[in-house]
């Protein structure tokens, strides 16, 4: 019975996301009627197909009568989507429930020996939490696509006349280049703004080289711009922020945090200030944007993976106060920073950490959607898994720690929390969506399991692979990268091509998310990423050897996947091995863009 | 090391003087920055020795130790120690969790020493609000955790 159910919604899932990839980016109009029309024509094309296919079954009505209500629910609560996306919202998370029901049935009802049950289980469950994962990236990519009203979206802040608070820029630094750093700074000093400051703040820095030309600079640029060098500082860059705003004017109402690699536009201040003279606005945040990454092979696809953050995720939670503070380019006042403790220094993402805490206290944060500044990219591929491995052990410590905030029961241990239901949503799947890879990961160990059992004939089965079992992540599969690239080019207006590089670009520094999920659910300090060396003068050995694990996890799938279809060519181990083939290419990609980035080395 | 201590105790480069203030005392603070500001423009050296909630202890570059207020409200602390008694049992309920995969086996195991971390606390001592709606959240969840725990051991008990 639920087979067919399966097919029948699997049916109206293919209908309604086909049509939304195609015009799901045009429709700018929206009314519940014509949603609600929309949603009865899908329903009965789906059903014409299955009346066909598998002749009229009494599920089929239920499921219908299920489907439209689902349907009605979702045009009611997303009024601000299209019927495009209302509709495919339905249609997903019908699909993905009764895939789950499916996938349960098989597993819990099938002749498996005790021990195959219970590995099928464990699969199961790995299954239906990478699934529910999918499902927040879905609501995402379709909330920034088929979104026809943009509520709280800044077009521009109005100037307010004669508000002008004094702006203390703080701009920590470790080891940085002194031309780089140097850049910088000349950059802020030629801010159009009428009282700033400029508090460098170089910690830790071990060669005096690296530092004393900055202090001098600090003196040639005048009396705005203080520089401290800190010795053994602890607290990562943190404790040197918090220094910092011990240190700031105490005439100062707001802190800019700015990278040090960042050339800033002089109209950065005098356009985003105003936006504070809303005593409820604690900060507000600009894209981080990037330099010198046109046209290059590793730089180009690795910017526009960086810039989905703030085109989309950030847009999206900028309509429900939920984004966050994500250090540079933004601007915090100085009275809520001091208010919640300032920067936490148990946490390697202190940035993204205190939004959460200043957010729980009831104020607003805000997207404001302009680049105001430019900083460097990793140079290296080395680089960026360091950076990400940082960025998600650090969103893991946040989610150790305010885990409970984010709870239903939140307010009621803690009357004072003041989160809404959304932004608890959004800091919390924005945690769990860290553990996307690790779940990947963990379907493809039990996909090369499945492989080559298939290919040595072992009679030993984990689950059935029915099907619909195959077939189906197959298509989601297919649908989802689809989905994926479509919200790449939409909101990126990227070439097809530029999109997918963008895609895999975000993909090749899976494996260190999941080595920095699991060090952060079992670390209680913060570590950092450190990538094996190999002693060798070939550059292109050493960007390999950066990515070993990965290519070796590649290799193993595509070398099942190869045999599957050359030793057993049929339809069902065709729908296996293209999971592993894509799988794959998905690890493929951590080679491939390490060796791109030598690219700049030999330019 | 304790702020107070560190002022006294004899270190490689020994302080010459000592500036402290209230840190609470807005006129110390200020008086605190400008001290601050017009050693650092001497030389900008500074180094770490110790702190606590309210203030820096720092050598600058003078040879001088340094105190400087911080200013700011307490930080929230991670986990901070006896903060809540009943907390402790979401542990075990999150290894409960991890337990359900396993046929429910690991479930069974965790849900029992959730259940029974919080007995053994209600009957020590009076919970305040916060930790009455904790022990609430945890006894529901684990009814439900047990409730598929011992549906999946039905079906593990099937394909035995």
């Amino acid at each position: 019975m639920i087979t067919q159910a399966l097919f029948l919604s699997a049916g109206w899932f293919v209908i309604s996301l086909l049509a939304t990839l195609l015009g799901g980016t045009q429709l700018r109009r929206g009314h519940p009627l014509f949603s609600a029309t929309w949603l009865g024509l899908v329903l009965l094309v789906g059903d014409v197909w299955a009346i066909q296919t598998f002749g009229l079954l009494p599920e089929f009505v239920l499921l219908t009568g299920l489907a439209f209500v689902l349907g009605l629910a979702c045009i009611r609560w997303l009024p601000d989507w299209n019927a495009f996306g209302q509709v495919t919202w339905a249609t997903t998370l019908l699909v993905t429930l009764l895939f789950l029901a499916y996938s349960f049935q098989v597993t819990a009802f099938s002749a498996l020996s005790p021990l195959s049950f219970v590995i099928a289980l464990v699969f199961f469950f790995i299954e239906m939490a990478a699934l529910l994962l999918t499902l927040t990236h879905s609501y995402e990519n379709l909330d920034v696509t088929c979104r026809i009203r943009w509520r709280h979206r800044i077009e521009r802040i109005e100037p307010v006349p004669g508000y002008a608070p004094k702006v203390s820029l703080h701009v920590p630094a470790y080891d940085e280049p002194p031309e780089v750093v140097a850049e910088t700074l000349r950059a802020l000093a030629m801010l159009d703004y009428p009282d700033y400051e400029v508090l460098v703040v170089d910690n830790n820095t071990p060669h005096e080289q690296n530092w004393r030309p900055l202090e001098k600079l600090c003196q040639e640029l005048g009396p705005r711009f203080r520089f401290f060098h800190l010795g053994h500082w602890p607290g990562y860059k943190s404790g040197a922020l918090n220094f910092a705003l011990a240190q700031t004017a105490p005439d100062a109402e707001l802190i800019a945090a700015i990278d040090a690699d960042y050339r800033v536009d002089p109209d950065f201040l005098r356009e985003t200030v105003p936006a504070f003279s809303d005593p409820q606005v604690a900060f507000v945040q600009t894209p981080q944007d990037y330099r010198d990454f046109e046209g290059h092979p590793y730089f180009e696809p690795i910017y526009y993976s960086y810039k989905y953050f703030f085109d989309v995720s950030s847009a999206v939670r900028n309509e429900h106060n939920a984004i966050i503070f994500a250090g540079t380019m933004g601007l915090i006042r100085k009275s809520v920073l001091q208010e919640i403790g300032g920067w936490d220094e148990w946490c390697i993402t202190e940035d993204a950490e205190a939004s959460l805490r200043i957010l729980k206290r009831g104020y607003q944060g805000l997207f404001y959607n302009r680049t105001f500044g430019r900083g460097l990219m990793p140079f290296s591929f080395d680089g960026l898994k360091k950076q990400r491995f940082r960025w998600c052990f650090g969103g893991i410590q946040i989610l150790r720690k305010h885990w409970e905030n984010l709870m239903p029961w939140a307010t009621l241990v803690d009357p004072n929390n003041r989160l809404t239901w959304r932004q608890r949503y959004f800091y919390l799947t924005g945690g769990l969506q860290w553990f996307s890879d690790l779940f990947n990961l963990l379907l493809v160990f039990y996909l090369a399991l499945v492989g080559s059992f298939h290919l040595l004939g072992w009679g030993v089965a984990l689950r059935p692979l029915t099907g619909p079992l195959l077939a189906l992540p197959a298509i989601f599969l297919v649908l989802g990268l689809g989905r994926f690239v479509w919200a790449l080019r939409y909101s990126l207006q990227l070439s097809w091509r530029l999109a997918l590089l963008s895609m895999y670009g975000t993909f090749s520094v899976g494996w260190v998310v999941v080595l920095a999920c699991v060090q952060g659910l079992i670390k209680d300090k913060g570590v950092f990423f450190r990538t094996p060396k190999i002693k060798s003068d070939s550059q292109i050995l050493k960007a390999l050897s950066m990515a070993g694990w990965e290519t070796a996890i590649a290799l193993i799938c595509l070398i099942i996947g190869l045999a599957l279809i050359l030793a057993q060519p049929r339809l069902q181990t065709y729908f296996l091995a293209i999971l592993l083939l894509w799988q794959s290419s998905l690890y493929l990609a951590a080679p491939v863009y390490s060796l791109l980035s030598l690219k700049k080395q030999v330019k | 090391m304790m702020v107070a201590e560190a002022l006294n105790t004899p270190r490689t480069r020994p302080p010459k003087e000592a500036y402290y203030f209230d840190p609470d005392h807005p006129f110390g603070q200020s008086l605190s920055y400008e001290r601050a500001w017009n050693l650092l423009k001497q030389n900008p050296w500074l180094e770490y020795e110790v702190e606590n909630d309210q203030v820096y202890v720092l050598s600058s570059g003078a040879e001088l130790s340094l105190i400087v207020p911080k200013d700011r409200d307490l930080p929230e602390r991670y986990l901070a120690e006896g903060a809540s008694l009943v907390k402790p049992a979401f542990r075990w309920l999150g290894l409960a969790l991890l337990g359900l995969p396993p046929a429910g086996l690991g479930t069974l195991v965790f849900v029992l020493l959730a259940v029974w971390h919080v007995w053994q606390v209600s009957k020590r001592s009076t919970l305040d609000q916060a930790d009455r709606v904790r022990a609430a959240v945890i006894l529901t969840v684990a009814a439900g955790l047990l409730s598929l725990a011992l549906a999946l051991n039905y079906l593990l008990f099937l394909h035995l």
